[in-house]
C-alpha cells in the first residue's frame, strides 16, 4: 500500500518537476555547466597553473575566450577548473551534512522520548554555537602542514599511495579539509527535518505494521520511514549545495578556503574583485560562474520543493 | 517570562564557558607562536617575552589564570600585535562600529525583505510576484565580496555619490549596509513569502475574508504574524550571517570594525584578541537566540516557554 | 430574503473543467432554515463560498448566475434586491459579515490562533458598526453570554486554543451574529464536533433564530441534521441541486431515487435491525458528465433515456421541485415547466 501510493506520488512529483520550467532550465544549465568542468580543462591548450608573467592580463580573444590573469593563466581553463572544486565542495559537504543528519534524525525522531528530548535539545545548544568562528579557527590553525589533521591524512593516504608526504597531495588534503568542516557545521538543520519527518511517519499505519511483523530497527528506519521522508530531505539537500558553495567561497575570499595555485569560483572572484576596474573580466567570469550555479541550485531546490509538497503550491483543491 | 529568560541567561554559561575551553586549547594547541613573525627573535628575548605574557607557565596553569582574569576582572590580557593596547581596549573602541554597520543592515533587510515577500505572497504566480522573487533570488545568489566591488565601481567610482571606504559620516555608511544588509534581505523576501502564503490559505484567513475585512486589514491583522514567523526564527541564524557578511565588509570597505581582527588575529596567533573576539561574537549569538525565541513566543501565543 | 439563480462556479484544474457547481437554484425567506443535503465533493461548499463571492480565484471562477439578497428594509422584492454576483468588492465586503455571515466546519482552524478572541469579535463591529473600544468590547462579551459562554468578560482575552471545540464553535456563531445578519450560512458546522456538542450548537442556531427573522443555510451530510433543523431541504448532487422541498414532504414521499437511496441508508430507531441498505458506487466528479443524468450510473431505476437526456425539473407545487426522468413518466399531471 505504502509503496503503491509512494510510486504515484514520485510519478505526479516528477510531472510536476517537469512542467516548472525554471526548474528544468535550471538542471540543463547545471548539467552543462558541470560537463564544461569536467571538459574543459583536459580539452584546453593551457593548464590552470600554467603561468606567463610575460603576458600577464589580457582581456578575452580568440587565443584566450575568457582572458588571462594577473600571471597570464588562462582564465577559461581556470574558471572551469575552479568549477570541479566548488561544485565538488558543494556537494560533498552537502552529502557529509546528509549522512549525519539523516543518521541523528532517524534515530531521535525514530525512538522518541527521551532519547530524542536529549538529541535535540543538544541540537538546540549546537545551533547556539558559533560554528563559523570554529571552522575559521579551524583553518587557519589546523589545515597547515604542521596540523595534527594532516598527520591523520597522511597516515591515512599511506595505506592507497606510496609516498603521501608528496606535495602534490597537500591542496587535496585542504579541500578535503573545507568538505569535512563545512559538512559538520551545516547537519543541524537536516537532522531537525529528517526528525521532524520520521516524527510523524512513526505513527502511520504501515509502520505499525511492519513492526507488528517483526521487522528490525534498521529495517524499519531505513525501508520504510526514510524512503518517505524523502521529498524535504532532498529539498533541503538541494538548497544545502548553494549554501555550502557560498561558505567555500567565503572561506577563499578570507584566504582559509582553497589555496592557489588551485583555483574554485570564490578564490578567482575575490581575486578578480581586487582590480576590477581595471581587469573586469578576471572577475566577471568566476562571479558569473558561481552566481549562475547558484541561482541554478536555488531555482531547482524551489521547483523540487513545489513539485514534492503539492501543499506549497496552493490554489490547488 | 523573566522566568524563561533567566533560566535560558542561566543556560548560556555553561556554553559560552564551552566555547571559552575549546577555543582556548585549540589556539594554544595549534601549531605556531605568537612571535614566530617577528624574525630571528633571539632566544632569550624569546624567552623574556614568553614569561611577560605568561606563556612559559604550563598549559593548565594557563587557563586557569585566563579564566580567573576573564571572570573576576573581566580582563583579556594585552594584545600582542598593538603593544601597548589591551584586547579590552581594541573590542570597546570596534565593536560598536560592528554592531551599528550589523544593526543598521539587519534593519535595512527587514525593510525591503518583508515587504518585498508581502507582495509575492500577496500576488502569488503573478507579475509582481516573479519580479519580487527573481530579485531576491539573485540577492542570494551574489556573494558579498562580488557585490561589493560592483558597488563601489558604481556608486563610487562612477557615480561619485558615495565614498569608497571608511566609516565615517552617514555618507560612508550607505554602501557597506547595503552590501552587508541585502542578501540578507533576499533571505528574509524568500521566508516572508514562504510563511505567508502558507498563513494565507488557512482557515481563519478565509473567516476573516467572511467577516467583511478589507484585505489590507486581513494581510496586516491576521496574516502577518504567523507569516512572519519563519522570518523570527531566521533572525539568529542571520544574525550570524550578518556578523560572518560584516567579515568581509569590513575588510573590503576598511571599516575599523572587530570582524576585521578576526582573521587577522588568528593568523598572529593573537591568543587574547582571538579570545575576545569569540567571546564577543558567542556570546552576542547566544543573547539574539535567546531574544528571537522570545519574539517567536511573543508573536505565537501557542508557545510555552519552558526551555 | 436570499434568492439563488442558476449559479456556476467552475474549477478550472491540471484535468480539466471542473464544473463544482453546475446550476444551482434556490432562496432562503426571512426567519426560514434551508438545509442543503449530499455526499462530500458534489458542490455543497463551494456553493455557500460561491455565494459571498470567496470561491479562490484561481483556480475557482464564478461564471453564471444571480445571487439576489432583498434590501434590508423590509417589503423589498427582487427588483431593487442587491446582485452580489455584480457586486464591487467594497459592496461585498459590506455585505459579508454584515447582512450575511458565514461559520465554518472546523472551529479550530477557523479561528485565527494569533489573536485573543476579544479582537477578532470586536473588529467585526468596528469594520461594520464603527464601534470601538469598551462598547465594542461590551457587546462583544453580550453576545458570548448569550450564545452561552459564562465569564465573557473574561473569555474576550482568551486565545483559541485555549478552549474547547464547542465553545471555539460559539465563538463562531457570536461573531457571525454580532451585526444581526439577515442570512447565516452554516457549513457543516457540527461535523467537527463531538456528538453531544452537537446537539448543543444545533439547539443554539436554531435557539437565535427562532422569532428573529434570520435565514439559515444550513450545509450538512447528516440527515439526522437535517430532519431536525430544517424548514426545507435542498438534496445535491454532482453540483446540481436534484430534488428540494418542504422537509416533511421529502422526508415522507421522496421523487428522486438518490434521495431515496440517502434515506435508506439512514438508520431507523423502531423496526428490526438489519443490514442499512447503501447507495453502490462513489459520486463521480462534480459536473464530468456531458450529456444526461448524473446519477445514472449509480441509480437503481434507470432507464435508457437517462444516459441520453438532460433530466426535466419538475415541479409538484408548494416549492418542491424533483429533477428526474421518473417523475416525468409517473406524473402526467405533475405541472411541467
Amino acid at each position: 500500500m505504502a509503496e503503491v501510493q509512494d510510486n504515484s506520488l514520485r510519478r505526479d512529483a516528477w510531472r510536476r518537476l517537469k512542467r516548472n520550467r525554471a526548474a528544468v532550465v535550471s538542471g540543463c544549465i547545471l548539467a552543462v555547466l558541470t560537463l564544461c568542468c569536467v571538459l574543459v580543462p583536459e580539452l584546453s591548450r593551457w593548464r590552470y597553473d600554467e603561468a606567463n608573467l610575460a603576458l600577464g592580463p589580457t582581456s578575452p580573444s580568440w587565443g584566450h575566450w575568457m582572458g588571462t590573469d594577473y600571471l597570464g593563466r588562462d582564465l577559461m581553463t581556470r574558471v572551469f577548473f575552479g568549477g570541479r572544486i566548488s561544485l565538488a565542495v558543494g556537494v560533498v559537504a552537502t552529502m557529509v551534512s546528509f549522512v549525519i543528519g539523516v543518521i541523528y534524525g532517524g534515530v531521535a525522531g525514530y525512538f522518541g522520548g527521551r532519547i530524542d528530548n536529549l538529541m535535540m535539545r543538544l541540537v538546540d545548544v549546537m545551533y547556539t554555537f558559533p560554528f563559523l568562528i570554529l571552522v575559521i579557527l579551524l583553518m587557519v590553525f589546523f589545515a597547515g602542514k604542521d596540523g595534527a589533521p594532516y598527520g591523520v591524512w597522511v597516515s591515512v593516504l599511506g595505506v592507497f599511495v606510496a609516498d603521501p608526504k608528496d606535495p602534490a597531495y597537500f591542496p587535496v588534503f585542504q579541500i578535503v579539509f573545507v568538505f569535512a568542516a563545512l559538512g559538520a557545521i551545516s547537519w543541524l538543520t537536516m537532522a531537525r527535518i529528517v526528525r521532524g519527518q520520521v516524527l510523524t511517519l512513526r505513527e502511520q499505519p504501515f509502520v505499525e505494521a511492519a513492526r507488528t511483523m517483526g521487522v528490525s530497527h534498521t529495517g524499519i528506519i531505513f525501508r520504510h520511514l526514510l524512503p518517505n521522508a524523502l521529498g524535504p530531505i532532498i529539498v533541503y539537500a538541494t538548497l544545502t549545495v548553494p549554501q555550502v558553495m557560498l561558505t567555500e567561497a567565503f572561506l577563499s575570499f578570507l584566504g582559509l578556503g582553497t589555496q592557489e595555485p588551485l583555483a574554485s569560483w570564490g578564490l578567482l572572484a575575490s581575486g578578480g574583485a581586487e582590480m576590477m576596474d581595471i581587469y573586469p573580466w578576471i572577475l566577471v567570469f568566476p562571479a558569473v560562474m558561481l552566481a549562475a550555479t547558484l541561482f541554478c541550485f536555488n531555482f531547482l531546490g524551489d521547483g523540487l520543493r513545489d513539485a514534492l509538497d503539492p501543499q506549497i503550491r496552493g490554489g490547488q483543491r | 517570562m523573566s522566568r524563561f529568560v533567566l533560566r535560558r541567561v542561566l543556560g548560556l554559561v555553561p556554553t559560552l564557558w564551552l566555547v571559552v575551553t575549546l577555543v582556548f586549547f585549540l589556539v594554544r594547541l595549534a601549531p605556531g607562536g605568537p612571535f614566530d613573525a617577528e624574525r630571528a627573535v633571539p632566544p632569550e628575548v624569546m624567552a623574556a617575552l614568553e614569561a611577560k605574557y605568561n606563556l612559559d607557565a604550563p598549559l593548565l596553569v594557563q587557563y586557569r589564570d585566563f579564566l580567573a582574569d576573564l571572570v573576576f576582572r573581566a580582563d583579556l590580557g594585552p594584545c600582542f600585535k598593538y603593544p601597548g593596547r589591551s584586547v579590552r581596549e581594541i573590542i570597546a573602541l570596534s565593536l560598536p562600529v560592528s554592531m551599528q554597520l550589523g544593526c543598521l543592515a539587519m534593519v535595512l533587510a527587514l525593510l525591503v525583505g518583508v515587504p518585498l515577500g508581502v507582495v509575492g505572497a500577496v500576488r502569488h504566480n503573478r507579475a509582481a510576484d516573479t519580479i519580487a522573487m527573481s530579485v531576491a533570488m539573485v540577492g542570494i545568489s551574489v556573494p558579498r565580496f562580488v557585490l561589493a566591488p560592483i558597488l563601489i565601481l558604481v556608486f563610487s567610482l562612477t557615480l561619485y555619490w558615495f565614498p569608497v571606504a571608511l566609516w565615517e559620516s552617514p555618507r560612508h555608511m550607505v554602501l557597506p549596509v547595503i552590501c552587508a544588509g541585502l542578501p540578507t534581505a533576499a533571505y528574509i523576501a524568500r521566508l516572508t513569502r514562504g510563511g505567508m502564503l502558507e498563513v494565507i490559505r488557512a482557515d481563519f484567513i478565509r473567516t476573516a475574508r467572511a467577516k467583511g475585512l478589507s484585505e489590507w486589514r486581513i494581510i496586516w491583522r491576521h496574516a502577518l504574524r504567523g507569516g512572519l514567523l519563519p522570518v523570527v526564527s531566521f533572525l539568529g541564524p542571520g544574525f550570524s550571517g550578518l556578523l560572518v557578511g560584516s567579515l568581509v565588509v569590513e575588510t573590503i570597505f576598511n571599516i575599523p570594525g572587530m570582524g576585521r581582527y578576526f582573521v587577522e588575529a588568528a593568523l598572529n596567533r593573537d591568543y587574547g584578541l582571538v579570545m575576545g573576539v569569540t567571546l564577543v561574537y558567542g556570546s552576542l549569538l547566544m543573547v539574539l537566540n535567546t531574544a528571537v525565541d522570545l519574539a517567536y513566543a511573543w508573536l505565537d501565543p501557542r508557545v510555552k516557554l519552558d526551555g | 430574503m436570499l434568492d439563488v439563480r442558476n449559479l456556476k462556479t467552475y474549477f478550472s484544474t491540471d484535468e480539466g473543467e471542473v464544473r463544482a457547481v453546475d446550476g444551482v437554484s434556490f432562496a432562503i425567506a426571512r426567519g426560514e432554515i434551508l438545509c442543503l443535503v449530499g455526499e462530500s465533493g458534489c458542490g455543497k461548499s463551494v456553493t455557500a463560498m460561491s455565494l459571498l463571492g470567496l470561491v479562490p480565484s484561481p483556480p475557482g471562477r464564478v461564471v453564471a448566475g444571480e445571487v439576489l439578497l432583498a434590501p434590508e428594509q423590509e417589503g423589498g422584492d427582487g427588483a431593487s434586491a442587491l446582485d452580489l454576483r455584480k457586486a464591487s468588492e467594497s459592496e461585498l465586503r459590506q455585505v459579508r459579515g454584515r447582512r450575511i455571515a458565514m461559520i465554518f466546519q472546523d472551529p479550530m482552524t477557523s479561528l485565527n490562533p494569533y489573536l485573543t478572541v476579544g479582537v477578532q469579535l470586536t473588529e467585526v463591529l468596528e469594520v461594520h458598526m464603527r464601534m470601538r473600544g469598551e462598547p465594542a468590547r461590551e457587546r462583544a462579551a453580550q453576545m458570548l453570554t448569550s450564545v452561552g459562554i459564562s465569564d465573557a468578560e473574561q473569555r474576550l482575552n482568551d486565545y483559541p486554543h485555549e478552549m474547547s471545540g464547542g465553545i471555539r464553535q460559539r465563538v463562531m456563531i457570536a461573531m457571525a451574529l454580532l451585526c444581526e445578519p439577515d442570512v447565516l450560512i452554516a457549513d457543516e458546522p457540527t461535523t467537527a464536533l463531538d456528538v453531544t456538542i452537537q446537539a448543543q450548537i444545533l439547539a443554539l442556531i436554531r435557539q437565535l433564530q427562532e422569532g428573529t427573522g434570520l435565514g439559515v443555510l444550513l450545509i450538512t451530510h447528516d440527515l439526522g441534521v437535517v430532519a431536525n433543523m430544517a424548514d426545507r431541504v435542498a438534496v445535491m448532487y454532482a453540483g446540481r441541486i436534484v430534488e428540494q422541498g418542504p422537509v416533511e414532504a421529502i422526508f415522507d414521499d421522496p421523487k428522486h431515487p438518490y434521495t431515496a437511496g440517502l434515506l435508506r441508508s439512514l438508520p431507523q430507531l423502531s423496526g428490526p435491525c438489519e443490514t442499512l441498505p447503501v447507495i453502490p458506487g462513489l459520486p463521480p466528479p462534480a459536473g464530468s458528465t456531458e450529456r444526461g443524468c448524473s446519477f445514472a450510473p449509480r441509480c437503481d431505476r434507470v432507464m435508457d433515456r437517462c444516459w441520453q437526456q438532460d433530466p426535466p425539473t419538475v415541479r409538484w407545487g408548494s416549492g418542491r421541485h424533483v429533477v428526474c426522468h421518473l417523475d416525468d413518466i409517473a406524473t402526467e399531471d405533475g405541472e411541467r415547466r
